[in-house]
């Protein structure tokens, strides 16, 4: 048996230290990694693949919910919550049974944490994470952060930033500037969770950044020619030219 | 909003109107009975249109006698001081009412000899007294009224001056920030007992003055300081190279009066705030200056600024408590103001008036 290869997911220094001492009295989990905050957090476990992650919920660059959503798919490992106040997510963590420690941490509840994760630690494809990752993709709160993943490294792209967002099949493709960067997420999801930060669909495959419009030509049918800041042009379809008037009136 | 306006205006005109008229319709009904209890004749088309046509005379300076009680009105110390402009007007409105009068009297009852002298002098009093009472009954409605505005404004005051106090005591025991310290002197409590027990000094500290802070309003600058000084001590164990925080009054404004606990959810904040989105250090600053008869406090953060957040995220519910409770105790003599240079962080200022005594 080679152990539990375990990371610690926090901002603040004494927190990660509290679980490093609590872990003292597991000698078959070994730490093998410590990330101050959620960007580094998605880059070690794909990194280091660890069997288990201790993840604090808040912190300031991405939450421990946009860790998970960035990593799913790639490598998911077990999952110990740690926050310290979040009726969010604390009901979250009750509906899908997941385990989870509050802060100030108790050592029994945390043995409890370790003793079912040891148990559970076979299971290649922990359904439960899966579930909450399902539910939060549902959320309707804005998405802060875009998290771009490249070959060795993370990102993460602030939602003001993006041009326009194509469908590509089961992914997308993201219009930054001059660069496109392809994301795995669905177009649908993305317009929801963008919504509030002033994106629109304008085509069954395309959402864009009303900021970045220049303007709109009418054409046929009630449909749109759109000319993008960047000099891109699209043609919203009349399914949805209806949502791009409405937005381009509303604005101010 | 306009027809809702113009609908209460017209419920005001009609109601004055019935007023007249059911003044005229008593004094005709009185006409009338004194004539039967005499035994004389009741002419109900001369008994009534009368009194009618002399209420509703009267009744058409009704936005006068308005004007007059809103011009003049008789209240506060120096009531008296009014009443010789309500003897002047009530005279003029008598000459003024017997004027209109006295040709429709004669219109009406061709059996009365009515000439404009003999209609005043037999009036004089009366409509003397119609002007008082008319007055009257307009300030009696008109202090109704403004009880009532005063009511619903106290209301108002005392529902927002709670939600403040709750709000801010509320801020001041932020879960998050309780439970994270806690997690935090667990911590120490292993390694750096002392550091610990520092850590929970000041964490008692905190929940002891914020508890109390509702006693005082205002305090000096220094203890406010030294409150903040707890607060950031704990910040500073806790987020240790995360950010860099850094306090520097203008020594002369240690003594200035300000309000209490208005620092520390400023402070918080832009702590918040200004390390949001980055891994990087953050600095957070304060700064407490004088300048013409005005203390400025700023808050100021090297965070992203407005480019991420919008405004209205960082204005938040603190902010809004902070802002109304400036103006209760300062009124216009304070202000709030926030400056954001997008991508090289946001500054908060607060400015009171400057004084060294409660």
């Amino acid at each position: 048996m080679t152990g539990i290869r375990a990371l610690i997911v926090d901002d603040e220094a004494l927190a990660r230290e509290r679980i490093r001492t609590l872990l003292a009295v597991a000698p078959d989990v070994s730490v093998v990694g410590e990330c101050t905050g959620g960007r580094e957090a998605v880059e070690a476990v794909l990194a280091q693949r660890p069997d288990l992650m201790f993840l604090d919920v808040q912190m300031p660059d991405l939450d421990g919910f946009g860790v998970l959503e960035a990593v799913a798919g790639d490598w998911m490992p077990a999952v110990v919550f740690v926050t310290a106040y979040d009726e969010y997510a604390l009901r979250a963590f009750d509906v899908h049974a997941l385990d989870y420690v509050l802060k100030p941490i108790e050592p029994d509840r945390f043995a409890r944490a370790l003793a079912q994760v040891r148990a559970r630690l076979g299971d290649a494809r922990d359904q439960r994470l899966v579930d909450l990752l399902d539910a939060l993709a549902r959320r309707e709160t804005p998405l802060d952060r875009v998290v771009i993943r490249t070959r060795d490294r993370v990102s993460l792209l602030k939602p003001g930033d993006i041009d326009w967002i194509e469908a590509d099949g089961k992914r997308v493709r993201l219009h930054v500037g001059r660069e496109t960067h392809v994301v795995r997420q669905q177009l649908g999801n993305l317009e929801r969770r963008l919504a509030g930060h002033g994106f629109v669909r304008v085509h069954r495959s395309a959402i864009v950044n009303v900021d970045r419009i220049r303007h709109l030509e009418p054409w046929f049918h009630g449909e749109y020619v759109i000319l993008l800041a960047d000099g891109t042009r699209l043609t919203s379809s009349a399914a949805h030219s209806e949502a791009l008037h409405r937005m381009i009136q509303g604005a101010p | 909003m306009r027809a809702d306006y113009l609908r209460r205006r017209a419920r005001v005109w009609l109601l004055g109107l019935l007023a007249w008229t059911l003044l005229g319709l008593l004094s005709a009904t009185q006409n009338a009975t004194w004539r039967a209890y005499g035994g004389r004749p009741v002419h109900w088309d001369v008994i009534l249109p009368v009194p009618l046509a002399d209420w509703l005379t009267c009744g058409l300076f009704t936005p006068g006698f308005v004007w007059m009680a809103a011009r003049f009105p008789i209240r506060g110390e120096r009531w008296w001081a009014q009443v010789p402009a309500h003897l002047a007007a009530s005279v003029a409105f008598v000459l003024l009412k017997v004027t209109l009068f006295a040709p429709i009297l004669a219109r009406l009852d061709p059996s009365d000899t009515a000439t404009w002298s003999s209609v005043l002098a037999r009036g004089f009093y009366a409509d003397l007294l119609a002007y008082w009472a008319a007055v009257g009954v307009i300030h009696a409605i008109m202090y109704y009224r403004e009880s009532r505005a005063r009511q619903f404004e106290a209301m108002r005051l005392d529902h927002a001056l709670r939600a403040a106090e709750l709000e801010n005591l509320r801020a001041q025991l932020q879960p998050h920030f309780l439970f994270n310290t806690l997690q935090s002197i667990s911590t120490l409590l292993h390694r750096d007992p002392i550091a610990a027990d520092r850590m929970l000094a000041d964490l008692a500290g905190l929940l002891r003055l914020s508890l109390q802070h509702s006693a005082a309003q205002e305090v000096p600058l220094r203890d406010e300081l030294a409150f903040l000084e707890r607060y950031l001590d704990i910040m500073r164990t806790r987020l240790g190279d995360h950010v860099v925080i850094t306090v520097e009054p203008e020594p002369e404004v240690l003594d200035a009066m300000v309000p209490s606990l208005v620092l520390q959810p400023l402070v918080e904040n832009a702590i918040r705030h200004g390390l949001a989105g980055r891994s990087e250090q953050g600095q957070v600053g304060v700064r407490a200056t004088r300048q013409n008869g005005v203390l400025h406090l700023e808050v100021w953060d090297d965070g992203p600024g407005l480019s991420a957040l919008s405004a209205g995220e960082r204005n938040g519910i603190g902010l809004t408590n902070t802002r109304e409770r400036l103006s209760r105790l300062y009124g216009p003599k304070s202000s709030i103001e926030t400056v954001a240079m997008p991508g090289r962080g946001h500054t908060v200022r607060v400015s009171v008036p400057y004084r060294t005594t409660p």
